[in-house]
């Protein structure tokens, strides 16, 4: 009896550790990744694909658009899926994503739609997602400042 | 014994330092979707006129692009430098909303979706970034016979950015540091800091 008293505090001690052990190894919400990395990936600029190496490609990679609910669509891609924003985590998109086994090339009128869903979606765990960039580098400054003047800089190098 | 003790051991050791995400996806969409986490050219513009402390800009471009020039009033953090642990209490105010830019959207864009990601709120975009602010205050100009009272507004507000761009912008770099030291140490009287 004295025993069997014994062993059910036991039990319940390692029943207690265990559910605590399973809480902090357990994946909370769906984001995976380390914010770190996507920091590195994007400074480095690898989450961007030209135009160029789409075009030169196409059938290794899957175009997803990203539409705003409200406007028309602006960009046009063959064979795209086509979501809204708010719509990216829908289980029926998702499921896409995770069967296909070529890259992901987000499109979005909005470059800064794009860059939020290749966080969101890199932060989940889908490492061959990438954002397409009709620039080199989109991230540069057309206009060049001198103390009273501004200029482009494509007329300045022309 | 020696079981429970490992089992303890493991739940309460601190877990690999991995910056991940506080909010869950869901949430995180959905804060973004709202399409509240944008200021145009044209508000920032305002923000800079009246030296509004209720607003921090952030330049997230590399430190040789903020020294040929920046919006007055700007901090530079570099996004690769963006999750370095000196910038947190900076970026992680309760009353002060933060608005990064770069020269486009998409390093601004997901300089603002990971700060969220990471908890802290009051984050936003500046729609455009500087290529935006150069199209919109530097080189916009009135050209009708007639204005209304609106746009008079609006070119006074660009008008008044432009002068003071152009003004911090022209400073040796010298005294633009001078400038910027000035400026933090007037804040930290103001906020009641120590020199």
């Amino acid at each position: 009896m004295e025993k069997l008293k014994k062993l059910k505090w036991i039990i319940l001690i390692v029943l207690v550790i265990a559910a605590l052990v399973l809480v902090r190894t357990t994946d909370s919400g769906g984001f995976k990744g380390d914010a770190r990395e996507a920091v590195a990936t994007i400074a480095a600029g690898d989450f961007l694909i030209s135009i160029n190496e789409y075009n030169q490609n196409k059938e290794a990679f899957q175009v997803v658009t990203l539409t705003q609910s409200e406007n028309p669509d602006t960009v046009q891609f063959e064979n795209s899926i086509k979501i809204t924003f708010e719509k990216l985590l829908e289980e029926s998109v998702i499921q896409q994503l995770k069967e296909k086994q070529i890259k992901i090339l987000l499109v979005s009128a909005d470059n800064s739609q794009s860059s939020n869903a290749f966080v969101i979606l890199n932060q989940m765990g889908f490492k061959n997602v990438f954002v397409l960039s009709n620039e080199v580098n989109p991230e540069v400054l057309k206009y060049q400042f001198q103390p009273g003047i501004v200029s482009s800089q494509k007329s300045v190098s022309e | 014994m020696l079981l429970i003790a490992l089992g303890v051991l493991l739940a309460f050791m601190p877990g690999p330092s991995v910056q991940k995400f506080k909010l869950k996806p869901a949430e995180l969409v959905q804060q973004l979707a709202a399409d509240e986490g944008y200021f145009t050219v044209d508000e920032v513009a305002r923000f800079v006129n009246t030296e509004d402390s209720t607003v921090q800009l952030i330049d997230i471009r590399s430190a040789e692009e903020f020294r040929k020039c920046n919006i007055p009033g700007s901090v530079n953090i570099p996004f690769d430098e963006l999750l370095n642990p000196d910038w947190k209490s900076l970026l992680n105010q309760k009353n002060i909303r933060i608005i990064y830019y770069g020269n486009d959207d998409l390093l601004a864009g997901a300089a603002c979706t990971l700060v969220t990601g990471l908890g802290s709120a009051n984050s936003f975009v500046m729609k455009g970034g500087l290529n935006a602010w150069f199209e919109t205050v530097m080189l916009s100009d009135f050209t009708g016979e007639k204005i209304t009272a609106r746009e008079n507004a609006l070119f006074e507000n660009r008008l008044k950015a432009r002068t003071a761009f152009t003004q911090i912008n022209s400073l040796p770099d010298s005294l633009k540091t001078k400038y910027f030291d000035a400026k933090r140490l007037q804040q930290k009287k103001l906020d009641g800091g120590c020199e």
